[in-house]
This record gives C-alpha cells, sequence and structure tokens, in this order.
C-alpha cells in the first residue's frame, strides 16, 4: 500500500498555506473533524458510552445477541454486552497499536535511514540490501508467519508490523540524507571534527525527519487495517479486548442473524481508515503541487 | 493500453506455466442407475480429516475411515458393552492376558481379496509398528511388553498380553483398531491421504482433498444395498455456521451440526425442513488447577474457584443446551460414572466465603488461564468466569493460544512459568475409564498430561487397584473409581465444567443418522435411508 | 539494457538469499515445538523424540541451515506438520485455485480501474473525479474480510443469488470430470468446451474475486489519474496543445502511452497485496487457494506451511518486481 507513496516529492510548504490549502478541500477537512472526534472518543471512553463496565468487567448472559435499540444502539454481543460501548473503547485500542507499530517503525528504520544516507559505501549498501529483503515480502505476510510464532498477542502483532514496515522510513530518510549530507552546515560540522554520531543524530536526522513524519502519518490508516487483519486472523488482541478486527472474527459464527455484531465493528474500521486516507491524499496533493491545479 | 494488457497477459502466462506443474484427480464419470446418482452431503465444521492412514490417524479422519473400514468389535452404547462385528466371539483367560478371537469368514476388503487371521495379524502389527496417534492402545500387546499377536486358525487370532487388559474394549477403538487388507500394509501415509483405501466397511474412499471427501458405495458390501441408502456421500467443510445453514434450508446439504447458537435456534423452528438429533458423548471439558503454586495449591482458594464457575450459564447460555454439566471424571453412559459424586454449582457467596477461609488477599493473585483459542465456547464460559472472579476482586488474564503452546507451557520445567488454570477437552481411546484416571490424576515423573500436578498417594491406589481389577472384577474397578472421584471433587484439584452433546441437524428427507459416544463426530452412512415420501 | 536485466537479476538472486535466511530464522529461532504438532495431541515421549529426529532438530543450528538450503534447492519446502504431506505438493495443489482468484481480480482491476481513471484525469476536479476519488480510497480503506461478509449477507442471504463457497456446485464436484489442465477451473472448462461447468465456475468466484478486486481497482485508478495528470502538465503536451491537438486526443494518444510504465509497475506490485488480501478472504468463502491453507495452517499452527507459504509469497513478488522492472527498463523510452 505503500507503492504509490514512496514516488512523492515532498514540498513543504508554509503552514498557513497547507492549512489553507486543507480548509478549502471540504472531504478532507471533514475527514479531519470526525478524527478529531474518533481521537477525543478514545481518550474519554469511560466517561461517555452508556456502559463502560462491558470494555473488560462484565457480562450479562439474559441479553445475548440484542438487535440495535434506544438502550443498545448497535445491539448486544454473545455474552451481552453492548457493542457500542466496546466500539468506542475499541477506538482506543486500535489507535495506540498503529501509534505503537509505526512509532516502533520510525525508531528502527530512522536511524538505520540516516547511518545508510550518511555513510554510504558498503555501510549503506548492506543495509539497503536488508530493507530489500523485508520489501519483498507481500505486506502482512511476514507478519502472520512472525506473530503465528511468537504466540497470538496485541504485542506480539504490534511488534510483528513494526519489524515489517520499518523498511519504508529507512528508504525514505536515506533518500533525505544523502541531500543533506551534501548541505554546508553539515560539511562544516565535519570539517571541526565533529563525530559521525553526533553529526547523524545532530544534524541529519532533524533536518529530513519531516518528510518522515508525514508519511508515518499517512501509513496509520494502513496499520490499523493490518492490526485489525491480523486480530481477524486470531493473531492480534485477546479476548475480551474489544479490538474491532477480533469482535467481527468473533461475530462471525453469528452471522447473518446477528448482523449488527460484525458490520458495526467493520464499519467502525472504515470510517477511521478511510478518514486517515482522506487526510492522507489531501496531504499528499498540498506537498505535491504537480498535481494540483494552476 | 495494447502495452498494458499485454503485461498482463504474460504475467497470467508465467503464472498459468508455473502452475502447470501437477495435475492430480482422476475423476469418474457418472453412470447408471438415477438411485446410483443420489448423493449424501454431510458438511461439517473442521476439515474431515488429517490423515486417511488407517493405522496413524488420530483426529476428524474417524468420520471417513468409520465407514470405509472395520474393527473386530464395536462399542453398542445401549448395553455399554463391546458387540460383534468383524470378530464374531472372543474369550479370555481368567487373568485378561490371553485373548482368542473368532473372525467372520464372508468378508472382503475392496481389492476384493477374504479377509483371513494373517490379515487382522497384519493390521494391528502395522499400526503397532508405526506407533503413532493412538498406537499405545496395544502398548500391552508389544513384545517388548511381553505380549504377542499371532493367527492361530484361518478364521482365529490370539492376543497374549504382557499384562492384564480389556482387549475386547480395546480392539473396538475408533482410532489405531482398524483391519485393512495386505495389499495396502506396505503403503504410506501419503499413499493414503491420496485417496486410497483398503478396508472392509460399505464405503470406498473416491476422491479426499484437503477439505473434500467423496465417498463410493462398495458394492459388494456384505449386508448389501437397497434403493433407499447412499451410494454416493460427499463430506465437506464449510467453516461458517451460517453458510451450513444455509445449505441445509435450501436443501444442498442433508446432514450437518456444531452450529452456532442463533443458527440452531433457528433450525430448530424450521421443523418443515429439518430435524435435530442430540447425541451423548464421552467428550468432557475439564479445567486443571495448578496445585503445585501459589495459590492454586491452597485447597480452599481452589474451592472458591470451583465454586465460582458459571456451570449452569455455560450450558443454558455458551452452549444452548448442547452439553451438561459432568459429574465427576466420568461421563454419563460409561461404566464407572456415579450421579452421587460431589458437584460445585455456581455460588458466589460460598465462594467468597471459602476464599476468606483460604487466607489468600485477592488482590495479590492474578491467575491466568490457557485454552486452545479456535473452541470458541471455552472463551465465552471463561469470560463469564472472568466476571465473576472479578466480583471477588481476582483477575483472570485469558490466554488463548493453539495446543502445543498450550501442553509445552504446561510441562515447563519450571513449575513457576506454568499457568494456573488449563482448559481442555478429554476422551477416551477406548470406553474405558482408565483413560482420565491414569492419564490424567496418575502421579507420574514426566508431567505429560497430569496437569494439575498431583501427587496424591491415596489416589494412586485407588487407580491403580480399579485397573487391576477391570478384567476380572468390573464391580470393583467401578467402586474404585467413584472413590478417586470424590477426592478429586472433594480437593477440588481438577474441575469438570461439562460433558458435550452433539447435535446434528438433519434434512427431514434423510433417516438414520446416529452418533455413537465411542466414535465420536462418525456417522455411519450406511444406515442413513432416504425416507418414503 | 542487457547488464541491466543481468544486475538486476543477480541482485534479486540475492535478496531471495536474505528472504531464505528470515524464513529460517523465524522458524527455527522463535521458541516453538514443531516436534509437538508433527507427533500429534498425546505423543508419547518416544514419539516426540522420533519426531525430533524426522524433523531434523536434533542437529545444530548452523547444519539445520545447511540442509534447509540444500532442500530448498530442490524445491522441498518440509512437510506439513499436521498431515505429514510435503508443503511443496499442497502448495502446487492450492495455488491455481488463488491464481485464479488474483488473474481474475486483476482483469477487473484493469477493465473498470483505467476507463476510471482517465476519465477521473479529464474531469479533474469535477464530480466524477470526487467520486471515484473517494471510491478509490474507500476501496483501500476497506477491511476485505468484512467486505466478503457483507457481500455474503447480500448476495447470498438475501438475494439468494450467488452461491457462498466452494469453486463448484456439489453434483459437478462429485459427477463431472474436469482434467486438471492448468488447475484454473474457469480456462479448464473452456479448454475442454464443458460450458455449462465454465458457468457454474463463474458463479462461484464472482463473489470471492469481486472482494478481493476492489483494493487494485482503486489503486489502478487512482496510479492512472495521477500519472495522467502528471503526464498532462509536461511541456510536450503543453507544446500539443499549442498547436491545437484536442484534449481527448493527447490524452490518449501520448500522456497514457506514457503513463504506462508507472502504473505497470505499481499493478505489479499491488499483486503482491492482493495476493495478501486472498488470505483474509478465501478461508471465508471456502476457496481451496493457499489463503484458506495459510489460514489454516495458523490456526493450526503449522509451522512448515506457514513459512512455505511465506516463502512462496516473497518468490512471487520478487518474481513480478524483476518483471516490472525488465518491462519498464525495455521501453525504449526511459533513459537508464
Amino acid at each position: 500500500m505503500n507503492s504509490f507513496v514512496q514516488t512523492m516529492k515532498p514540498r513543504i510548504r508554509s503552514f498557513r498555506e497547507s492549512m489553507y490549502l486543507l480548509a478549502r478541500n471540504k472531504l478532507s477537512l471533514f475527514a479531519l473533524i470526525i478524527l478529531v472526534i474518533l481521537v477525543l472518543g478514545a481518550i474519554f471512553a469511560p466517561y461517555i458510552v452508556p456502559y463502560p463496565e462491558d470494555f473488560y468487567d462484565a457480562v450479562h448472559t439474559n441479553e445475548q445477541l440484542l438487535p440495535p435499540s434506544a438502550e443498545h444502539w448497535m445491539g448486544t454481543d454473545e455474552l451481552g454486552r453492548d457493542i457500542f460501548s466496546r466500539v468506542v473503547y475499541g477506538a482506543r485500542i486500535s489507535l495506540t497499536a498503529a501509534l505503537a507499530a509505526v512509532g516502533l517503525s520510525l525508531l528502527i528504520g530512522i536511524p538505520l535511514g540516516a547511518i545508510a544516507g550518511s555513510f554510504g559505501g558498503w555501510v549503506d549498501n548492506v543495509i539497503m540490501r536488508i530493507t530489500d529483503v523485508f520489501l519483498s515480502f507481500p505486506p502482512l505476510l511476514l507478519a502472520i508467519a512472525m506473530v503465528a510464532l511468537l504466540g497470538s498477542s496485541l504485542n506480539n502483532a504490534v511488534l510483528a508490523i513494526a519489524l515489517s514496515w520499518w523498511p519504508w522510513y529507512t528508504r525514505l530518510i536515506r533518500g533525505q540524507a544523502i541531500s543533506v549530507k551534501e548541505r554546508k552546515f553539515v560539511q562544516a560540522a565535519e570539517t571541526i571534527g565533529t563525530s559521525r554520531a553526533r553529526i547523524i543524530f545532530k544534524h541529519i536526522i532533524p533536518n529530513c525527519i519531516s518528510p518522515v513524519i508525514v508519511q508515518a502519518s499517512m501509513d496509520i490508516g494502513g496499520v490499523i487495517l493490518t492490526v485489525a487483519s491480523l486480530s481477524f486472523l486470531g493473531l492480534g488482541a485477546q479476548l475480551p479486548t474489544p479490538e474491532w478486527g477480533l469482535m467481527i472474527s468473533t461475530g462471525r459464527r453469528f452471522f447473518p442473524d446477528s448482523w449488527w455484531y460484525c458490520i458495526f465493528p467493520g464499519i467502525a474500521i472504515f470510517i477511521t481508515v478511510l478518514c486517515f486516507n482522506l487526510l492522507g491524499d489531501a496531504i499528499r496533493e498540498i506537498l505535491d503541487p504537480k498535481t494540483r491545479k494552476n | 493500453m495494447k502495452k498494458l494488457l499485454s503485461l498482463v497477459l504474460a504475467l497470467a502466462m508465467v503464472f498459468c506455466l508455473a502452475a502447470c506443474g501437477e495435475s492430480s484427480g482422476d475423476g469418474t464419470t457418472a453412470s447408471a442407475s438415477p438411485a446410483d446418482n443420489k448423493i449424501l452431503y454431510h458438511t461439517t465444521n473442521t476439515e474431515p480429516y488429517i490423515t486417511l492412514d488407517p493405522s496413524t490417524e488420530y483426529s476428524n479422519g474417524i468420520m471417513v475411515l468409520q465407514n470405509v473400514y472395520e474393527t473386530l468389535t464395536r462399542y453398542n452404547p445401549e448395553t455399554g458393552e463391546v458387540d460383534p462385528l468383524l470378530a464374531t466371539e472372543w474369550s479370555s483367560n481368567d487373568d485378561g492376558t490371553v485373548w482368542v478371537f473368532q473372525l467372520r469368514d464372508d468378508v472382503t476388503f475392496h481389492d476384493g481379496t477374504q479377509m483371513t487371521s494373517q490379515q487382522v495379524v497384519n493390521s494391528i502389527t502395522r499400526t503397532m509398528e508405526l506407533g503413532q496417534g493412538g498406537a499405545y492402545i496395544w502398548d500391552a500387546v508389544l513384545e517388548s511388553n511381553g505380549g504377542k499377536i499371532e493367527a492361530t486358525g484361518d478364521y482365529e487370532v490370539t492376543i497374549t498380553c504382557g499384562y492384564p487388559a480389556a482387549m475386547d474394549l480395546i480392539t473396538s477403538a475408533g482410532y489405531a483398531a482398524y483391519i485393512m487388507s495386505d495389499s495396502v500394509i506396505e503403503q504410506t501415509t501419503e499413499w493414503f491421504n491420496e485417496g486410497n483405501d483398503g478396508g472392509t466397511g460399505p464405503y470406498t474412499i473416491a476422491q479426499a482433498s484437503g477439505d473434500t471427501v467423496v465417498l463410493r458405495a462398495y458394492e459388494d458390501y456384505r449386508g448389501g444395498w437397497t434403493d433407499d441408502q447412499y451410494k454416493n456421500v460427499m463430506i465437506r467443510q464449510v467453516p461458517e455456521s451460517s453458510a451450513r445453514r444455509q445449505m441445509l434450508e435450501t436443501g444442498e446439504c442433508q446432514i450437518s451440526g456444531d452450529f452456532s447458537a442463533t443458527d440452531l435456534a433457528a433450525l430448530k423452528e424450521e421443523t418443515d425442513i429439518v430435524y435435530t438429533e442430540q447425541f451423548e458423548t464421552f467428550n468432557n471439558i475439564v479445567m486443571f488447577l495448578n496445585t503445585q503454586t501459589y495459590p492454586c495449591n491452597n485447597a480452599d482458594f481452589r474451592r472458591a474457584l470451583a465454586y465460582a464457575f458459571p456451570y449452569e450459564e455455560t450450558v443454558t447460555s455458551i452452549l444452548n443446551g448442547n452439553a451438561q454439566q459432568s459429574v465427576g471424571m466420568v461421563p454419563e453412559g460409561l461404566w464407572g460414572h456415579s450421579d452421587e459424586i460431589m458437584q460445585y454449582t455456581c455460588d458466589m457467596d460460598k465462594a467468597a466465603e471459602y476464599l476468606e477461609l483460604s487466607g489468600v488477599d485477592p488482590s495479590t493473585v492474578s491467575l491466568t488461564v490457557t485454552y486452545i483459542s479456535s473452541y470458541d465456547e471455552y472463551a465465552s464460559a471463561l469470560q463469564i468466569f472472568q466476571a465473576n472472579l472479578r466480583q471477588l476482586g481476582i483477575d483472570l488474564e485469558l490466554r488463548g493460544m493453539e495446543w502445543d503452546q498450550q501442553w509445552a507451557q504446561a510441562q515447563n520445567t519450571n513449575p513457576e512459568d506454568r499457568q494456573d488454570l488449563f482448559v481442555f477437552i478429554w476422551w477416551p481411546d477406548y470406553p474405558d475409564p482408565v483413560s482420565w484416571f491414569q492419564s490424567l490424576l496418575h502421579s507420574e515423573d514426566n508431567i505429560v498430561y497430569n496437569l494439575s500436578y498431583l501427587n496424591d498417594p491415596e489416589l494412586d491406589a485407588l487407580i491403580d487397584s480399579a485397573i487391576s481389577k477391570t478384567v476380572t472384577d468390573r464391580e470393583g474397578a467401578e467402586a474404585d473409581y467413584i472413590a478417586a472421584q470424590q477426592i478429586v471433587a472433594e480437593n477440588a484439584y481438577v474441575l469438570n465444567l461439562y460433558d458435550q452433546m452433539h447435535t446434528f441437524v438433519v434434512s427431514n428427507t434423510i433417516q438414520g443418522v446416529a452418533e455413537n459416544p465411542a466414535y465420536s463426530q462418525a456417522i455411519q452412512y450406511y444406515n442413513v435411508t432416504t425416507v418414503a415420501e | 539494457m542487457l547488464k541491466y536485466i543481468v544486475k538486476r537479476i543477480l541482485s534479486s538472486i540475492l535478496v531471495l538469499l536474505g528472504v531464505v535466511t528470515i524464513t529460517f530464522f523465524i522458524s527455527r529461532v522463535l521458541p516453538s515445538n514443531p516436534e509437538v504438532r508433527w507427533a500429534g495431541q498425546r505423543a508419547t515421549e518416544e514419539q516426540l523424540e522420533q519426531a525430533r529426529i524426522e524433523l531434523g532438530l536434533d542437529k545444530s543450528l548452523p547444519e539445520q541451515y545447511i540442509i534447509y538450503l540444500g532442500d530448498l534447492l530442490q524445491g522441498d519446502l518440509g512437510k506439513s506438520l499436521n498431515n505429514h504431506q510435503p508443503v511443496t505438493e499442497e502448495l502446487a495443489r492450492y495455488v491455481p485455485a488463488t491464481l485464479e482468484l488474483v488473474i481474475l481480480a486483476f482483469l477487473f482491476a484493469i477493465i473498470i480501474g483505467i476507463p476510471l481513471g482517465i476519465y477521473s484525469a479529464k474531469k479533474k476536479d469535477k464530480l466524477l473525479d470526487h467520486c471515484s476519488r473517494i471510491f478509490s480510497i474507500g476501496a483501500v480503506s476497506l477491511p476485505t474480510f468484512w467486505v466478503a461478509l457483507f457481500l455474503q449477507l447480500i448476495f447470498y442471504k438475501i438475494l439468494n443469488m450467488l452461491p457462498i463457497g466452494g469453486r463448484l456446485s456439489v453434483e459437478a464436484t462429485i459427477f463431472s470430470d474436469v482434467p486438471s489442465i492448468t488447475g484454473m477451473l474457469l480456462v479448464d472448462t473452456l479448454l475442454t468446451g464443458q460450458l455449462d461447468l465454465f458457468v457454474d465456475a463463474f458463479r462461484h468466484i464472482l463473489l470471492p474475486c469481486i472482494t478481493i478486486s476492489l483494493y487494485p481497482i482503486g489503486l489502478v485508478s487512482r496510479m492512472t489519474r495521477s500519472a495522467l495528470l502528471e503526464i498532462l502538465g509536461e511541456d510536450y503536451i503543453t507544446a500539443g496543445r499549442s498547436y491545437g491537438l484536442s484534449d481527448t486526443k493527447m490524452l490518449w494518444k501520448y500522456a497514457l502511452k506514457n503513463s504506462v510504465g508507472t502504473t505497470a509497475t505499481d499493478v505489479a506490485l499491488s499483486m503482491g497485496y492482493t495476493l495478501t488480501n486472498t488470505f483474509l478472504v478465501e478461508a471465508i468463502f471456502s476457496w481451496p487457494g493457499i489463503g484458506s491453507y495459510i489460514s489454516n495452517a495458523v490456526t493450526t499452527l503449522d509451522y512448515n506451511a506457514i513459512i512455505g507459504v511465506t516463502l512462496f509469497g516473497a518468490v512471487c513478488y520478487i518474481v513480478l518486481n524483476l518483471i516490472a522492472d525488465i518491462f519498464v527498463a525495455s521501453d525504449p523510452r526511459v533513459r537508464l
């Protein structure tokens, strides 16, 4: 899913201009608003949902699989828990998992990319060949193999995603680093004998990190989808965690009669990922004026 | 545009070439009378087999093998005894170490050859030599244990055991006791998996491909064939409960099971299309408590857990009546079972009482329970248990995993790294309670299935005594087993959660679907007939 | 040119070696007990010991690595821990069904995606462009496994128009004789002229195919659109315009031709992603492909099968990349 993203040629414009462009695109603004609501919902989930005890603590076996109603907006699950409450709480799980996975990939990808770009030569060669190897697995497949063998848990799923995702960032930052390396202040630092490590961490990384951060924020949607997919396969979150993919996977047993069990968590995934992707698309257009009008 | 298309076509061709490497299937064409074209279609939740090797298969393949192969004896759930099948009669010496079986003389294998005693000896020898799956049931016959099996007449087999063994029960086993033709003795598992067989049963395997098995009538079966029987049977895995239900509703398939509660409830309403048949099984679900480590080494704490488990809720709300709460280790219907054994009920007041008595501070403990994640019903029941325990202030973490991971953790050499609670399903390999007691409760030097890590001399003595009496003094053995179960219940070593029941939903157009608890999952398709209009 | 291709192939082989090393490490170094799987649930200690020997786990890691490489060179991916069948043979049996699905999905993607992309580029910032943009972004945002369930709900449960699973209806499976030429039923039935079976097979493939084609449709249309817009901004197009060539003509005659390269690369790459999607979808449709195979392997922890499929997927991906690169390189307009 990153294949078309990596060809991007970032050209950072001024913040004000970007906000203007974003605001002009109504759809993206709408997506941004929904995302803000989602994030707020995730943070304040225990205070805003009708049945906060249904996240983990409670079961109500006399209210199994009730269809959507005024009391239960999205119906109840096989143990009588309120699906709406769990879906809202699920946003917290999906967002943190995705942030953790992307953050971990950045942690691996950025230093490696900066080292490859600034050292060049055989160091560059070795690192880039390793990223080639990791990128030659179809997305998800490497993660499936790793979690399957590490044992299913949300933490392992996040770890596995990070381990298969970092090469994208390594590639991106390497390209940046190569151009930054030639800049005057870096060469100046070199001539006064600053250590290599210091140059990399003090000068190179800070100066090529912004496109990577932009890229990472655009990847969140895809990562959320990946987390949900792994959970759906039984390789992610464990019961009774209200993770969206896991809810669909459990709800499949009661599909299609109790359709609400699968359908609502699926809609939640869709809306979240769609908003991230719409926003990402808008950011790309802002950064890449070629595809823009005028 | 053209370029792009040609690229795609080129890619497609590369793939085609890559895929051409293999070819398979020797499908046969339709022919003969309309009755011959009738198909009995059975959809299953799980794959119909793991292997089709009659000596080593130890899983779902019983669905197929029970229709293709036969055993010397067969368990009769009505009488609780074994009936003749390939053997006509048998006898043993007084201590149950030498058994003589007389065989039928009118049995032919699917390759047309006559079954004689030598083939029976060769079949069992093959199973023992491969030593996989359920082969251990023949351990008493192993040469190294002082046993032997020999043909003592054209239709007479003598089995000598190194120690007393209930050979009449063993020969009725659903795994590792099948008799096969000499022509397949040398074949490998791979050969069997290609859809070949060498049995004496009413069906032969026509096709086998992972999720699908097609059976075709063995025309010369000694019972003969009538027009209302099915000469073609297809067993196919359809994992979605809703899909299986829909296929029954549209009449696409005639037999299915393992439905979700909602699907089953809906199907029970549709009496104009289908009816349900419920069968008791010998499968029961047990929870082992880790009696070696804190806090489950405390008997009162274990009793608190025992009173906190939602037995009734599990049976009614999770399994929708497809089970009953266990009384003791041995399921109803098998000798050794008794309704008098102490049974726990879900009683949160008593649980709180025993927790108090145990002196364990709930806020200091965090329990983990392991279970096989593909069993959804365990997860549901454990989530209710988890909620109950939270009322007591005890934290329970659910860890769904695969069997080998679950088992490996249970066998960890460091007891502290093992789980606190362990849920799994157990069933006997042949209808004898020894399976539960010897494997699950008897002390052992290396932990295999004694997953409560018991070492109770009183319990061991009762089990040893029962085993020695099995052939000679069945009643005495039964009394020992019942006493042993009482000890287990009082000490809450193991929680007996529920005995499984199997519900099949069957099309109104057919009758004769039955499941024998000793051959759980298998249906004798030979007994299934169309209902006259 | 030739030098480039040789260099590219050599580097692919190097990457392949890396891939194999990674899969080896995943399968051998991560904690697991394959022998328990191999010997079965109630295995005795002797059976487990025997299993370790049969699986070669009694040897040292470097030795195991050498043996692993040697086996791979002979196309041996080891045996399934569940049914003891060679994984290579199992893959060969399951791959055609998946290829059939993926290839058809890509035909869909091209037939629908390219025109959609062209029209969006032409009607840039008009309603149709926005719709197609939302569609294509929506398509990549949908959880595929959820789409599969949703389509089943509509087309099977409610409308009862299409079958829910499998590749052929029951009667066809038992009584018909489709020779396995390519292993792809649509092709085989056509080659042998069994039109009724072709229709039967097509009805069965339709739902899974629609499910997995959503992503490539969205991708292809987006790629076509942005490639076209980029080229439409180039000088020679502006020049063409000033010569009075119509926009439509420019689009078809010059822009599209020039955008083929980039689009083709992305199509090839997205095939890998689509392959992954089949892993989530096939089991839902009881489609007997490698997706069902791996999801089964995952739930039963059949390590050898999981690693086998992973390796297979990676090899496909590498080969696709190679073909796409060579294809782009052989385009005379591309200077290397």
